[in-house]
């Protein structure tokens, strides 16, 4: 570990000064949010100057409000959900890959690292009417004729899980592999059989790892933006597409501005657990 | 753990390494669809595909030579993206060296908290980000697009440069430092003549990976472009609006194949996993 050092402020401030500059710019844009939130509108005069809390009473009483954060919130369940038992075998194999690791980790960093317009725009190929998934679930039989299935929830949330479970498998590999694999082998020398010793011992103890996950992705799968708007094609509207609308569309915004403030209010919370629940780990990117 | 062979753990292990092999064929195939597409022939996007063509390629090639009757700006777009990322790379990487540097090496109050607030663009929702960058930028007023573009950029690049120097920086062994200033090297000296050498594979993985988020964010760019400076993703989204025809397959096959071939370098340079904060 480090050597402890005389405390210096004066040379870290300076180092940290272009940074941040740089960050300042976000607080700013976050500080011009949490004041806009306050304002009041009106269609002719916009955007009027006030201390109102009605655009945070409306989050919960307008319509189309409360319709998106049911979207929203359906859409993130649905996705973490299908992204812990997606990814917990895989987090599980990881640890046990040996000379294959590297290589699965450059598999599941690719996806996450390429442009998510190219992404979406595969998805929008893999399900075309003529697209692959149509041509094995009409082969298979199991649908009669092609289905539509872009520009439905269903693509969103086909898209979100695979945008998402890289995210998902990084922080159950890294809370699995710090398991003892000492307690492992002394549970099989017990007899206990490799389901048993995967039920009481690997389970138990990747808990932190589950819930990191869990909240990880949740977080990310209710600011996520553009596979709602790609792939959603104006039929999915979830918080971050609903947001869009009103301040560019609309132009209130004030309101968008109270839609903003309220998702990262939900997202820090979810982190700030996320965090908790990793411990001394260091976050994956 | 490496010594847990997988073979070696009979029926259970045998479907757990099927499963995996499912599992990446899911996770690659969009990005495996988008190959085949390219090189499809006729004018839709067909499974099976009906034969072998390199026709989208000379359309993107039109694309390219703004041949009238297609949307211009590919070329411009692409300029812009490249010298967006290299701007906000060479940002990032000043910044967030000596910042890494200072929040991993130095002591000092309120540490803890700079390193969360450092981190924090990771994770932060992007579509507030460019939301709140625009109201700002417009209450401030004046402000060129490019420098709006390269601000946004910035934020998002550099906590990647932060994690990657302290990677690099917890691997340095602090008493080489310790060593050269107690032979009479200033901290500047040293660092210089030390650090920065001692971490340059964390400092070079952390401008690809820097670059390669400013030259594909969409979330972010979208909300501070302008018609003038227009970075590649707002044109590919405004493409696909309008035709999802194969020639998008053919350009994004090549955008793919970029990241690919920045991936593998970075590869090298430091182990991805290391970087997703995974040990070894």
């Amino acid at each position: 570990m480090h050597r402890r050092r005389a405390v210096r402020v004066w040379p870290a401030f300076a180092l940290l000064s272009p940074g941040l500059l740089i960050l300042a710019s976000l607080v700013a844009a976050c500080a011009i949010l949490l004041r806009y939130s306050f304002n009041d509108w009106d269609p002719v005069r916009t955007m009027v100057p006030a201390w109102t809390a009605k655009n945070y009473l409306n989050l919960f009483l307008d319509p189309a409000q409360q319709r998106a954060a049911v979207t929203t919130l359906r859409i993130s369940v649905i996705v973490t959900v299908a992204c812990l038992f997606l990814g917990y075998p895989v987090a599980l194999a990881m640890t046990r890959a040996g000379r294959y690791r590297g290589l699965l980790v450059f598999l599941l960093v690719t996806p996450m690292l390429t442009d998510v317009l190219i992404r979406a725009y595969g998805w929008i190929v893999m399900l075309g009417s003529a697209g692959p998934v149509n041509a094995i679930m009409v082969g298979l039989r199991l649908w009669p004729a092609p289905r539509r299935l872009i520009y439905t929830e269903f693509s969103v949330v086909l898209e979100l899980i695979h945008e998402m479970v890289p995210f998902m498998v990084l922080p159950l590999t890294a809370v699995i592999e710090r398991i003892d694999p000492a307690l492992r082998d002394a549970a099989m020398n017990l007899r206990a059989s490799p389901l048993r010793s995967f039920l009481h011992v690997t389970l138990p103890l990747s808990l932190p790892g589950i819930l990191a996950g869990t909240l990880l992705v949740f977080a990310l799968s209710m600011s996520a933006f553009v596979a709602p708007l790609v792939l959603g094609g104006g039929n999915v509207t979830v918080m971050t597409v609903l947001m869009r609308q009103t301040m560019f569309a609309t132009l209130d915004w004030p309101r968008g501005a109270a839609q903003s403030v309220f998702l990262v209010g939900i997202v820090l919370v979810l982190l700030l657990f996320y965090r908790r629940a990793l411990g001394g780990q260091r976050r994956t990117a | 753990m490496a010594a847990w062979d997988m073979k070696a753990r009979g029926i259970g292990g045998a479907l757990l390494v099927a499963y995996v092999v499912l599992f990446f064929v899911y996770l690659e195939s969009p990005l495996v669809f988008i190959l085949l597409a390219s090189f499809n022939k006729g004018l839709t996007v067909r499974f099976p595909p009906s034969g072998f063509s390199l026709q989208w390629y000379s359309a993107l090639w039109d694309l390219v030579r703004e041949v009238p009757g297609v949307k211009p700006g590919l070329v411009d777009a692409v300029v812009t993206s490249i010298w967006l990322g290299l701007a906000s790379t060479a940002g990032a990487l000043i910044a967030g060296t000596l910042a890494g540097f200072a929040l991993y090496r130095l002591r000092f109050p309120g540490r803890q908290a700079l390193r969360q607030l450092f981190l924090l663009p990771l994770l932060f929702p992007q579509i507030v980000t460019g939301i709140g960058l625009v109201l700002w930028f417009s209450r401030i007023g004046g402000v060129p697009t490019w420098l709006r573009l390269l601000l946004g950029h910035l934020i998002l690049t550099l906590p990647y440069v932060v994690v990657t120097v302290t990677a690099s920086l917890e691997t340095l062994d602090v008493r080489l430092e310790e060593a050269a200033m107690n032979l009479g090297a200033g901290r500047v000296a040293t660092f210089f003549l030390i650090t920065v050498p001692g971490i340059r594979s964390g400092l070079m993985a952390g401008a690809i990976f820097a670059w390669l988020t400013s030259f594909s964010n969409f979330t972010v760019t979208f909300f501070l472009f302008s018609g003038e400076v227009q970075p590649l993703p707002p044109w590919l989204y405004q493409i696909m609006q309008y035709f999802i025809d194969p020639s998008i397959a053919a350009l994004s096959t090549c955008v793919l194949l970029i990241t690919l071939a920045v991936l593998l370098i970075m590869n090298r340079l430091l182990a991805l996993g290391r970087l997703v904060g995974l040990s070894q």
